[in-house]
């Protein structure tokens, strides 16, 4: 299987950087990354990424729930929620494009375990 | 004998009448002449009482044919009992004047007693009155007190009865008199007493009046009969499943009230000019979607005969205004059989209402900047988890980064403990069974190794902050140490199905007097540290920081390991944590 890539979104560089090193070290492609919610729509066509790392409250006027909203199912793009947030399963969009969330920052395990569900549902 | 009884009876009914005659006279003119003449009232009792005396002077009651009692001191006490002394004085003079009259000197013994009778009178009648004696019983004694004047007399005037006579004269006189004043004083009381009736129920009626008028509450008095008819002959209309057809034609039943009058409030919190306008308006204050549902208690209390209800409704007033309302439905004592008198009382609840808004709102509010301030300090917790992550990342030496990790799980237990206050939406309480759950979850997901059970058996209780921290930081040091211990500096391997690897059961229970919280690990000697046997070597940090922690929760820590495992104890003195409401 090709090395599976992925867009970041989060708008705490820090936290960004330390989750693009995490990622790369289990093999995963960044194709690009942002902290900007405007810039979110538009990454995301230009790169057409297996798997979004979504921060919810991020910089602009639009928070990760609702960008999440714009493109995944379009597109067909499944997206992982990292916030500083705990939600509720009753909090997150019913949608087969959303992988569920993961606590700040992103841990090695859970970013396996993610990664994980991504190729047993590209699999399937 | 027989026969002079009887003529003695027919006498005094003949008195009877014409006194009573009088009294109806004195009831029903004199109130008139009174009202217009107010001066001139002991002077009209006086010449109304001169009249009786003179017409019961007309009908001496004969008691025998040559023997009268004389019924005449009757009218004299009564007229002193109404009139006063005056009257009391001129009955007895014109009583006196009549007697001299008709029975020449021979009427001289009864001169003194027309004398003495007002004043006994006016004395034995205060008397009676200071002890609130039932008036019946005051006009008997008056009645009696006038026979025991008048039988020396009587005996004084006949001196030749014969003994018989004598007692016979007595018992008659002592008969009449107080039976004939009892009664017509009674006669003579009646008109009074409506008087005063009547007087006291117009006064209670005005200040009834004007309660209602200008009470602070919204008040209507409406008659429910034909409403209460129409429940009562359709019954099944206020079942369940009728009820939003009723209430869709809520007008009709609406029609079936008849409003008999709304005071003051009532036209102020309507927004009318007058009452004219209320009437004439009323239906505008309905809310077709809301007003129509505050009949529903109604309705029922209705159709179960109940006399009062209770309901909460929304009404738009004529300005345009919209107001919360809480309705009080209360049928009036005499009309709870026809229902023809209900007060219907409006209180306008919409600054309560607001104000309560205005708290949940302010409440709202608060809770959303402590949910941010506990997201900022996790956000920025997660930025110094990030440094040391990226910093540990370019490290070869397993025992820095040993460091890094420990130093991100003391970072992650006190994020932790953030996530775990917004989530419960309090300030100092910690779900804590929820919180060591979630600890441990992250503790065993370290880089380096993997407990391949650890089992987390607590009670739901509720920790404070100042002791919920540091129980979480301690857990996270005997975790670590036991996987350290198990697997070695480094990047341990995840344990097999086939090794059991590192087992542990973590438990906290609420005791009498103290938390009892213990923790054990088994199988944890899987890769001895050379030359320790302890559970963290001593000259450690964790060395100090585990009973550092076990002393900032004031706390007996007991601590057994072997070759096998180790057991920790730590009995935590209770501290209690009020949950506030929006929390339950």
């Amino acid at each position: 299987m090709a090395r599976i890539s992925a867009v970041i979104v989060e708008d705490e560089i820090l936290i960004r950087m330390y989750t693009r090193r995490q990622l790369e070290r289990l093999g995963v492609e960044i194709v690009g990354e942002t902290g900007k919610s405007e810039e979110v729509i538009p990454l995301i066509h230009n790169t057409r990424p297996d798997i979004v790392f979504m921060d919810i409250r991020i910089e602009g006027d639009r928070d990760g729930m609702d960008l999440a909203g714009d493109f995944a199912e379009r597109m067909n793009i499944p997206v992982v929620f990292v916030s500083a947030y705990e939600l509720g399963a009753n909090e997150l969009p019913n949608h087969s494009w959303c992988l569920g969330v993961i606590q700040k920052p992103l841990s090695a395990p859970a970013a396996r375990q993610i990664l994980r569900q991504l190729e047993s549902q590209a699999d399937a | 004998m027989l026969a002079g009884f009887f003529y003695l009876l027919h006498q005094i009914f003949k008195n009877l009448f014409l006194l009573t005659s009088l009294a109806l006279i004195y009831g029903l003119v004199f109130p008139l002449i009174k009202k217009q003449l107010p001066a001139a009232d002991r002077i009209l009792s006086a010449i109304i009482f001169i009249l009786a005396a003179f017409f019961s002077f007309a009908f001496p009651v004969d008691a025998f044919g040559y023997m009268s009692i004389d019924a005449r001191l009757i009218p004299v006490s009564l007229a002193s009992a109404f009139g006063g002394p005056w009257a009391g004085l001129a009955t007895a003079l014109s009583a006196a004047l009549m007697e001299l009259a008709v029975s020449g000197l021979d009427g001289l013994p009864y001169l003194t007693v027309y004398a003495l009778a007002p004043a006994l009178s006016i004395v034995i009648l205060r008397w009676a009155r200071s002890r609130s004696w039932h008036r019946g019983m005051m006009y008997g004694v008056l009645g009696l007190a006038m026979a025991i004047l008048l039988i020396p007399a009587g005996l004084i005037r006949y001196p030749d009865l014969s003994a018989g006579e004598g007692i016979v004269f007595g018992l008659a006189v002592l008969l009449v008199f107080p039976a004939g004043a009892s009664l017509l004083g009674l006669a003579f009381d009646i008109p009074r007493q409506y008087k005063i009736l009547s007087s006291e129920m117009r006064t209670s009626r005005q200040q009834y009046r004007h309660l209602f008028e200008y009470a602070p509450v919204a008040l209507w008095e409406e008659d429910y009969s034909e409403a209460a008819r129409y429940v009562w002959e359709n019954p099944e209309l206020i079942e369940e499943e009728h009820i939003s057809a009723v209430l869709d034609h809520i007008q009709e039943y609406f029609s079936k009230i008849r409003i008999i009058t709304m005071n003051h409030r009532a036209v102020q919190l309507a927004g009318a000019s007058d009452k004219r306008e209320l009437r004439e308006r009323l239906s505008e204050t309905f809310l077709p979607s809301v007003t129509a549902n505050s009949f529903v208690p109604e309705l029922r209390a209705l159709r179960d005969r109940k006399t009062s209800s209770l309901t909460y409704s929304e009404i738009q007033n004529l300005q345009g205004l919209h107001q919360y309302v809480q309705i009080h439905w209360n049928v009036l004592p005499d009309h709870r059989d026809d229902y023809n008198r209900v007060i219907v009382s409006i209180i306008d609840t919409t600054e309560i209402i607001d104000q309560a808004n205005r708290l949940q709102e302010s409440v709202q509010h608060q809770e959303m900047l402590i949910k941010e301030i506990h997201h900022r300090v996790r956000n920025s917790l997660s930025i110094a988890y990030s440094i040391l992550g990226m910093q540990k990342l370019k490290l070869d030496s397993p025992e820095k980064r040993r460091i890094i990790s420990d130093t991100q799980n003391w970072i992650q237990t006190i994020s932790l403990i953030h996530t775990r206050l917004y989530r419960n939406r309090t300030i100092l309480a910690v779900d804590i069974r929820n919180y060591l759950q979630e600890l441990v979850k992250m503790l065993r997901h370290q880089d380096d190794g993997e407990f391949s059970s650890l089992e987390v058996d607590s009670e739901a209780l509720s920790m404070h902050i100042d002791q919920a921290l540091p129980l979480g930081l301690l857990t996270g040091e005997l975790l670590s140490a036991a996987i350290c211990r198990a697997f070695g500096l480094g990047s341990g391997p995840p344990a097999s199905e086939a090794d059991p690897g590192l087992n542990g059961k973590l438990s906290l229970k609420r005791g009498d007097d103290c938390y009892r919280f213990t923790l054990e690990a088994q199988h944890w000697a899987k890769t001895p540290e050379s030359g320790d046997e302890g559970i963290f070597p001593e000259e450690s940090l964790r060395a100090l920081l585990v009973p550092s922690l076990a002393e900032q929760l004031h706390a007996e820590a007991e601590m057994s390991y072997d070759a096998e495992g180790f057991r920790f104890e730590l009995r935590i003195p209770l501290q209690e944590v009020e949950w506030p409401e929006s929390a339950q």
